[in-house]
């Protein structure tokens, strides 16, 4: 400020002139990709692990016992729902393994009391999105594509996006997501170990799906 | 006076310098996010339609007392097309000479080709190899993991192979052991084993049936049984 009570800009801020146009250049770009980058959904959605009720891990009981995911989500190649088991299904084992333990305490109570178990969802599209179990698995769309290695999971958590872009981008084309039907659920698959009869299966699949046009119609997904 | 040049002075230098990594801070965080898992639900910054009041499968409702939306069968309800009246077929049973015996013959529903042969396969792997063993020798995973525990009450899984000492036949082969008690043990479970009523339909169960008896076959098959060129393979 000089004498008369007016602001000047120090003469060097001349110097700066440059910059406040890189600045207004850069300033929309940084906001954009920011925004973008933040409000993704594989920044929103991807990493959700809700804290469930019993400590029920897949990593022992698909990765270590190799149980098979149909033995307890019984429902995927016939419904729309991926079915949670019931209780009883737990029982089935844990009558004699583990009887005493803490751990079971929520199961036994359940089993007793027939109260069901509330098991807090993880993956859940909105209401107005229709999406199919039957309808992916039975055309051999590995559980693996759209959960992720869940026979490493302690816990359960989301691994893909379960944005509508995620499902257009197969949906367009589907073919290298194909495996033979028996591979379905099985998390160790690589193409590259496909039999010759199981080559001919995936080929059978490709000349049965749908067109890419019905399979990206609006009507597919919000009906 | 002479003019001197004008220079930048230091502190906005410094806030220069400062700012450029400040302004890569939120990608860092934003980088960690992605990287992590959370137990809180997504941020929703739209609500849209997302939750509407409608109930879907196994999902909650405070109408109901237990608060299930999905409403058990009320007990002796039975589904069109369901009634069991095939005993055969949903029990295992015919009845000869005057009385029910376990059937020695596989209902005219279920055809014994290589397909139901192959679905056999595939549901026992899935739903009986885990105690069983792939081979149905009572070694499964879960057994070794029992075993390993020393679980007081866990009785190890019987051997589908297992000779009976007296009749020197299979104790759970064709002779001793009909089809249709085999179909009534998956159903309905055996003193430590559950049943499977709720998870494997009846015609898997019978399919189940049929690639046991295969299974028993090809473990005590001579090797006579075998074409001559597939021999040395299993020497
Ligand atoms: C022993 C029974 C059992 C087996 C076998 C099993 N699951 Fe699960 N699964 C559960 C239970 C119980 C839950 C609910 C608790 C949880 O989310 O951890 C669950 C939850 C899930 C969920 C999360 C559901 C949600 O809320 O969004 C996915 C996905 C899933 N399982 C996939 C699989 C896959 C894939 C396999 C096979 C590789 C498999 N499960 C095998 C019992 C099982
Ligand atoms: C086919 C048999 C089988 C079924 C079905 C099964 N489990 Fe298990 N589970 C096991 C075995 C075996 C172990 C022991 C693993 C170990 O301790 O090494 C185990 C361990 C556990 C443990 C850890 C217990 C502890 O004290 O360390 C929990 C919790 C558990 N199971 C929950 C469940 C739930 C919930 C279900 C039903 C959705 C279920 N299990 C179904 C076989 C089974
Ligand atoms: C094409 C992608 C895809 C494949 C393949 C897939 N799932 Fe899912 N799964 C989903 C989506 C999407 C949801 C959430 C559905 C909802 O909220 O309506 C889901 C939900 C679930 C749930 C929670 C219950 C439910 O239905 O909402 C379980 C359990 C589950 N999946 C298990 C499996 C198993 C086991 C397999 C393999 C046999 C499998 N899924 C294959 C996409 C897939
Ligand atoms: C990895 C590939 C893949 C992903 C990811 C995927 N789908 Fe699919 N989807 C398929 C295939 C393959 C089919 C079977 C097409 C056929 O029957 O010819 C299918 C079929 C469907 C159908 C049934 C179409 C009909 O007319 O019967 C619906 C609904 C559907 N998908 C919804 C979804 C939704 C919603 C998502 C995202 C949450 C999704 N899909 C993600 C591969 C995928
Ligand atoms: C393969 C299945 C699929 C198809 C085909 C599809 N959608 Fe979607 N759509 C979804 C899913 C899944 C969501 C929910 C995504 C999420 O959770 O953010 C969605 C969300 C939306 C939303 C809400 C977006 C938001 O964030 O508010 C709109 C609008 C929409 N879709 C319009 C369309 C239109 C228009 C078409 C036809 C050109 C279409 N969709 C085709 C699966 C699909
Ligand atoms: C949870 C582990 C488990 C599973 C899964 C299981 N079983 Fe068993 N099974 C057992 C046990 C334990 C016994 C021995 C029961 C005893 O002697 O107390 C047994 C006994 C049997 C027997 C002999 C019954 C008798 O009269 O002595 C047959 C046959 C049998 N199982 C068939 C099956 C078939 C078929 C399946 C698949 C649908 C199956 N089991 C699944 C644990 C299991």
């Amino acid at each position: 400020m000089d004498s008369s009570g007016q602001f000047h800009f120090p003469r060097w801020s001349n110097l700066l002139l440059p910059a406040i146009g890189v600045l207004a250049v850069t300033a929309p770009i940084y906001l954009i990709t920011l925004v973008g980058y933040g409000a993704s959904p594989a920044t929103i959605n991807v990493g959700y692990r809700p804290e469930q009720p019993v400590e029920f891990s897949h990593a022992i009981h698909v990765g270590e016992l190799g149980m098979d995911c149909r033995y307890c989500h019984t429902t995927v190649e016939q419904a729309a729902f991926a079915a949670i088991p019931p209780t009883a299904t737990c029982m089935s084992c844990h009558t004699n393994i583990h009887p005493k333990s803490i751990k079971l305490l929520k199961v036994r109570e359940s089993y007793q009391t027939g109260q069901p178990i509330e098991w807090v969802k993880v993956h859940d599209l909105p209401d107005y999105a229709y999406f199919d179990h039957a309808a992916h698995v039975n055309k051999g769309v590995s559980c693996l594509e759209c959960h992720g290695r869940i026979d490493r999971m302690e816990v359960v958590h989301q691994a893909e996006e379960l944005s509508m872009g995620w499902c257009l981008d197969c949906h367009r084309d589907p073919t290298p997501s194909i495996r033979p039907r028996g591979q379905v659920t099985n998390m160790e698959w690589d193409p590259a170990m496909a039999t010759d009869e199981e080559q001919a299966e995936i080929e059978r699949i490709h000349k049965s799906l749908k067109s890419t046009r019905q399979l990206t119609d609006c009507s597919t997904c919000h009906r | 006076m002479p003019q001197r040049k004008p220079t930048i002075p230091r502190f906005a230098v410094y806030a220069i310098v400062i700012s450029i990594p400040l302004a890569l801070l939120p990608f860092a965080l934003i980088a960690r996010v992605r990287s992590i898992h959370t137990s809180q639900p997504r941020l929703h910054f739209f609500q849209d339609m997302d939750a509407q009041p409608k109930l879907k499968a196994q999902a909650t409702s405070a109408r109901y007392a237990d608060g299930r939306a999905m409403r058990p069968t009320v007990s002796g309800a039975v589904a069109r097309g369901r009634l069991n009246i095939d005993d055969h077929f949903q029990r295992g049973k015919v009845f000869r000479d005057g009385k029910w015996t376990w059937a020695t013959t596989y209902p005219d529903r279920v055809p014994i080709t290589m397909q139901t042969l192959e679905r056999g396969r595939e549901r026992f792997d899935i739903y009986c190899a885990t105690c069983h063993g792939e081979s149905g020798n009572g070694l499964g995973l879960v057994h070794r993991r029992a075993e390993k525990l020393q679980s007081s009450g866990w009785i190890q899984p019987s051997s589908l192979h297992v000779i009976d000492p007296k009749t020197g036949k299979l104790t759970y082969g064709t002779q001793l052991y009909p089809h249709g008690k085999m179909f009534q043990i998956i159903t309905h479970g055996v003193r430590t084993m559950p049943g499977y009523e709720a998870q494997i339909p009846p015609d898997d169960r019978w399919a189940i049936v049929a690639y046991i008896r295969a299974l028993q076959l090809s473990q005590n098959a001579p090797i006579d049984a075998v074409p001559p060129d597939k021999r040395p393979a299993l020497r």
